[in-house]
């Protein structure tokens, strides 16, 4: 009987991290599949976009007959309501939930499922949330119109300051001593199992993702910095009270530098893996050889095939968990003529920790931020040469699907999406950065 | 040349009438399969399919309308569940 939920439960759980969805996560420990964790990266051209939202998901032994509860995790230790239906102390009213009071046939059914729960959820956070909340529907007065500017304008900025840069000072142990909160969920009780650590499953992925959209995020800010001084008090909304709401001000300036140095501090993080896995090297451990063997297989396995791409791959200075990769750009394709310098550096947990990839040579690519990173989505993570593929896919790819969650240059995929004109100009760059990549090298 | 068959054993192979792929909708196991209960596909385990057309294991489905919070709904398009007109209640369950 009890087992009827863990299959149904695991089932979901590999089905979404076996997707292409880069807006969800999930993630369990091995000793408890019902208790789940979920993270959600905020809606592009939302107040919440590219931020990270996670989720407490607890289900039942009678799951899938009734639904899991669903706390919210981000709240800024109990005191920010993110949402009208998300509550600073967790919360999520929705009504496939049975949380909030719903129409017929909105109401949890065995059909549902965790990823029908995070979609649902994902939608809540919209580009107008002042309307989610009850009564606010229809609201369109003029003091209603200027409050939903306020409302999306504050959530934009406790969307980059808790859930992206203080995630990633907390990750990266950059630390200021912060005020302990009002009211402490006690989610993480159910996750404490003796002297265990905190379950954090998303630290990887929200580098790597904060590394995509860093310059989506000081776009962002310098922005709205012009709109809202420093020192500027949130507006309070009509339905916030007391021990439920979004308080506080405008403090984009220190914003800003807390981003450049979460990045800086992401690269100092990249570049200590070479020493680090120096030190594995000497000490003879696995995953030591087990990245030098990769590293041969691929050398060997692309000499052999030479009808595909022309690569060149080699280890600097020796050292497995630092590789340059040489791509030639293939003839009769945008990248023709191109001569394009990649690293590849990996982490000592590697593939707990997924390599991070920087463009040496400069090109002017959607899926390749002004800062040389690279945004793509390897198919088998423990493999280097699905790595690789997955890479030479990303920038190969000449009609891919639409994603927003790969615009990690938003110049470049401005032109690329835009219409037949703004597409001629993004070839003509991306065409001039190839031409002036064979000089670079 | 004669030949002559000494013993013979017939092998069948059967299938419900369903696309290949689908899954049942509340356990997410192929229908081919059984419901997350039984061990055994076939007359152990069989589907049922509504008059709403939306089919599942027999087990998965009793299990949702025993529910008092289904009321008696398809988990699917909610509505109400009958099987070839007759509700629930007139269906004995395996």
């Amino acid at each position: 009987m009890s087992n009827q939920s863990i299959l149904r439960i695991t089932r979901e759980l590999g089905e979404i991290q076996r997707g292409s969805d880069l807006s969800l996560a999930v993630a369990c420990r091995d000793i408890d599949v019902r208790q789940v964790r979920a993270l959600i990266i905020g809606p592009p051209d939302t107040p919440y976009e590219f931020g990270f939202f996670e989720f407490a998901v607890k289900f039942t032994k009678e799951y899938p007959t009734k639904a899991p509860s669903v706390t919210a995790v981000t709240t800024n230790l109990g005191r920010t309501r993110f949402n009208p239906n998300i509550y600073a102390a967790g919360r999520v009213c929705l009504s496939i939930l049975g949380t909030w009071r719903g129409e017929r046939g909105e109401e949890w059914s065995s059909a549902q499922g965790l990823e029908s729960i995070l979609i649902s959820i994902q939608s809540l956070m919209s580009s107008n949330p002042y309307e989610n909340e009850p009564g606010f529907e229809d609201a369109n007065s003029d003091y209603d119109k200027k409050n939903q500017e306020a409302y999306v304008a504050k959530i934009r900025h406790e969307t980059l300051r808790i859930s992206v840069i203080e995630r990633l000072e907390d990750y990266l142990g950059i630390g200021q001593e912060r005020v302990p909160g009002v009211t402490v969920h006690n989610v993480e009780e159910d996750y404490k199992n003796g002297t265990e650590k905190l379950f954090e499953p998303f630290k990887d992925l929200c580098k790597r993702r904060f590394l995509w959209y860093y310059e989506s995020y000081l776009q962002s800010i310098e922005r709205e910095a012009k709109r809202h001084k420093d020192g500027d008090r949130f507006e309070k909304m009509p339905f916030e009270g007391p021990g439920n709401s979004m308080d506080g001000t405008f403090q984009y300036s220190s914003l800003k530098e807390r981003l450049q140095a979460v990045y800086e501090k992401l690269n100092e993080e990249t570049l200590s893996w070479a020493i680090e896995g120096q030190t594995t090297v000497q000490k003879e451990m696995s995953i030591a050889s087990n990245l030098q063997r990769q590293f041969e297989q691929i050398v060997e396995n692309y000499k052999e095939n030479n009808d595909s791409i022309t690569l060149d791959l080699e280890l600097v200075d020796k050292n497995p968990f630092v590789w340059q990769l040489v791509i030639f750009g293939r003839p009769m394709t945008n990248l023709d003529g191109g001569i394009f310098r990649i690293m590849i550096y990996l982490s000592p947990k590697f593939p707990n920790e997924l390599p991070r990839i920087k463009f040496e040579t400069p090109i002017f690519h959607h899926r390749i931020s002004k800062n040389g990173v690279l945004c793509y989505n390897p198919t088998r993570k423990d493999d280097m040469k699905s790595h690789i593929e997955s890479i030479i896919e990303a920038i190969e790819e000449e009609s891919p699907a639409y994603d927003p969650r790969t615009l990690v240059n938003p110049e470049a995929a401005k032109l690329f999406w835009g219409t037949a004109d703004d597409k001629k100009i993004y070839n003509r760059r991306l065409r001039r950065s190839v031409q002036d990549s064979a000089d670079f090298c | 040349m004669k030949v002559t068959f000494k013993s013979w054993n017939a092998v069948a192979f059967w299938r419900w009438d369903m696309p290949a792929d689908d899954v049942c909708g509340i356990c997410r196991n192929p229908y081919e399969s059984t419901c997350s209960k039984c061990k055994y596909p076939g007359d152990d385990c069989p589907l049922l399919v509504g008059d709403c057309n939306h089919s599942f294991h027999m087990h998965c489905i009793f299990s949702w309308l025993r529910q008092e919070s289904s009321q008696e709904k398809c988990p699917m398009c909610r509505q109400r569940m009958s099987f070839n007109g007759l509700p629930r209640c007139l269906i004995q369950e395996v």
